[in-house]
């Protein structure tokens, strides 16, 4: 269900989803927003107490204005968990929320259990440059996203409704997500987190998606490089691996608390 | 009123079929489409134009600033500038302007600009756009979220720079300096006058009616689509318990003088075609940044279902009927642009007499016969009431350029 809290040194609103029973985990969202990642952080509470914030600028949390970097979203983070009274939690990330999830455990690395990257911005690739979720008609972005274009999700993502009021809203919500996103992620994604990845001492899971046009298997085996005894996990998906490969992702994140034998 | 010559400065070299190969003639234009020899003709072939407005009558001559485009040519409008302030003597170099957030740190706009009124004895316009976003956030890779912050925070950098004569720390958000010291200063006090060429949003009219500066709005859609912004800026100072000054504000118009409509229509018409159906061609993609417009402006423009300025695919005859371009016989054209100042109650206009890809002589021609056979019925339009605060006060007596000396005394062979 949806919660606000509110941090008590800025005063800023926070407002998360609570689901699920058990370990708890801390869930950060993509460029696009939480809505799109919930599929999997419904699944993902079938075995965790899942805790997903809406990142400044998102949904009712404010305080983008004074954000101006992956520091300062990893600090917000930090107060996010004070605020939650959570000492050490396991923390997974999309797209966006994939990169400050890196972040922060590069940074506040005591603090983080284990770690889910699925399909992470923070790094960018070697050769090709990274097609731009910035500069793209509505129409080509979906494309981008999903693997299949013409899917249901994909469907729901590419907003159309014939009702021009709920229309406009959706083009508000969507234009405040990308906002959000492009204050951290412009130009490009690559704020200098290659240089802090060895700092992640958390059991590591790097999730890509085999048809993601976004983010290749190279540059996911590139990301769990950097993590030393980071796995990586190819699932067959588009970019939008909570909404088209929920179950896989959900099972491969939830093998990580599980305790190998000695 | 005011009369500028405007010059946009198109590459009028793009191939005929572009818009059906390319999807952009912004920001990812291919560079193999530029050819430096047709730039070399290009640059002189402006420059050239530029200065004979100035010499014909035209009270002022502008240039601007674009980046990554086809149709404007000018990344640095200072360097332009520079060469036009050398070979003109009485005109206004209006320049519209220095994208203020792109110059790092923006001292160097208060720096260029200085020079440029002290080379040109006090003849500088100061303009300050925040810059499109194909301009700022693609092409120059800005956070489109903080653009305006940083570019607020820069103008106020500037003009401190130039009032001031003490050497200054200046603690901002986007530029931090030690030592500010803008050395050489302007000629004129306590600045020159500042423009903001704008595209219509509240926090630019607001800005300038606060601020006092003049507000310029900057679009090839005419005068007829342009009302509604305009307004918007009267408003803002009516609100605001100012007076509502027609020098306070500028525009631009295609403008184009024949014998006849006819006329008219077949020399001028492919240019204008070309201009808004091939360089009017921007992708989709690249038409906003997210956080260019705040999330109130944009459900203001919903709200009010604003049409975009962009005109594309559009014919001559459309053009004319819409005010896009003032075209016909020196007596229609003197009646339409009398009746643009009025509706707009505008003081300075901009007239783009060189359209998409006219070719040099046409537009000397076109240029020569506003000069000769328009702007002066309608140069005293709003003298009756109002004075221009807005426009360069020159030196009394410039050191001008002199002719280079064949033989310098003292010196040998």
């Amino acid at each position: 269900m949806s919660n606000t809290l509110t941090l008590p040194g800025t005063g800023w609103a926070v407002e998360y989803q609570k689901v699920g029973q058990g370990p708890v985990m801390v869930y950060l969202h993509g460029a696009f927003g939480l809505e799109w990642s919930m599929p999997l952080v419904q699944e993902l509470a079938r075995s965790h107490t899942v805790i997903a914030p809406c990142m400044p600028g998102y949904g009712a949390s404010d305080g983008l204005d004074r954000i101006g970097s992956f520091y300062d979203l990893s600090v917000w983070l930090d107060e996010v968990l004070d605020a939650l009274k959570l000492d050490s939690v396991a923390l997974a990330g999309h797209d966006f929320g994939g990169a400050a999830a890196a972040e922060y455990a590069s940074l506040f690395r005591r603090r983080v259990s284990e770690l889910a990257l699925i399909a992470p911005y923070g790094l960018w690739p070697q050769g090709e440059p990274m097609p731009d979720i910035f500069a793209l008609t509505p129409g080509a972005l979906t494309k981008l996203l999903f693997a299949d274009p013409t899917g249901p999700h994909a469907g729901a993502f590419n907003i159309q409704h014939p009702d021009k009021a709920r229309q406009d809203e959706a083009i508000l919500s969507r234009r405040q997500a990308m906002i959000a996103a492009a204050k951290l992620l412009w130009p490009i994604p690559d704020k200098g987190l290659r240089h802090r990845l060895y700092r992640i001492q958390a059991p590591t899971i790097v999730i890509g998606g085999t048809r993601d046009e976004l983010m290749g298997e190279a540059y996911i085996r590139d990301f769990a490089k950097g993590i030393a005894g980071a796995r990586v996990q190819m699932l067959e998906a588009g970019h939008m691996v909570p909404q088209e490969a929920t179950m896989a992702a959900a099972a491969s994140i939830s093998k990580l608390s599980q305790k190998v034998p000695a | 009123m005011k009369f500028m010559s405007f010059n946009l400065m198109p590459y009028r070299f793009l191939p005929m079929d572009f818009p059906q190969k390319h999807r952009s003639v912004w920001v990812d234009i291919p560079g193999d489409l530029y050819d430096p020899v047709k730039g070399n003709q290009l640059y002189n072939e402006y420059m050239d134009q530029l200065e004979y407005a100035a010499q014909i009558g035209f009270d002022g001559i502008c240039v601007n600033e674009h980046h990554a485009n086809g149709y404007g040519l000018m990344p640095s409008p200072n360097i332009i500038a520079a060469g036009l302030a050398r070979r003109t003597k009485d005109v206004a170099l209006v320049v519209l302007g220095n994208s203020v957030a792109l110059y790092n740190p923006p001292l160097r706009v208060a720096e260029e600009f200085a020079m440029l009124d002290c080379i040109s004895g006090g003849r500088l316009v100061a303009g300050f756009p925040v810059g499109t976003s194909m301009d700022t956030n693609y092409a120059y890779g800005q956070v489109p979220t903080t653009l305006r912050e940083k570019y607020y925070e820069g103008v106020r950098l500037i003009l401190e720079a130039w009032k001031r004569n003490d050497v200054f720390a200046f603690n901002g958000e986007f530029t931090q300096l030690r030592y500010v010291n803008c050395w050489p200063k302007p000629f004129q006090k306590p600045h020159p006058p500042v423009w903001i060429p704008g595209g219509g949003s509240v926090e630019t009219w607001d800005y300038c009616a606060d601020m006092g500066f003049l507000y310029s709005y900057l679009s090839f859609s005419g005068y007829k689509r342009a009302k509604v912004f305009m307004d918007g800026f009267w408003e803002t100072l009516e609100r605001k318990g100012l007076p509502q000054n027609p020098y306070q504000a500028g525009f631009v118009q295609f403008v184009a003088v024949g014998d006849s409509d006819d006329e008219c229509a077949e020399k001028f018409g492919p240019h204008a075609e070309w201009f808004f159906n091939k360089t009017q061609h921007v992708y989709g993609g690249f038409a906003e940044a997210p956080g260019y417009r705040t999330l109130t402006t944009i459900k203001m423009g919903m709200e009010s279902q604003q049409k975009g300025p962009r005109i594309i695919d559009t014919t001559w005859k459309e053009m004319v009927d819409r005010g896009t371009v003032i075209a016909g016989t020196p007596k229609r054209v003197t009646e339409q642009i009398e009746d643009l100042a009025r509706t707009l109650n505008v003081g300075h206009l901009g007239v783009l007499a060189q359209f998409g890809d006219m070719p040099h002589d046409k537009v000397m021609v076109n240029l020569k016969r506003i000069a000769t056979e328009v702007t002066p019925q309608l140069k005293h339009l709003w003298d009756d009431k109002w004075e221009d605060h807005w426009w360069p006060k020159p030196m009394a007596t410039p050191r001008l350029p002199h002719a280079i000396p064949k033989f310098v005394e003292g010196v040998g062979q």
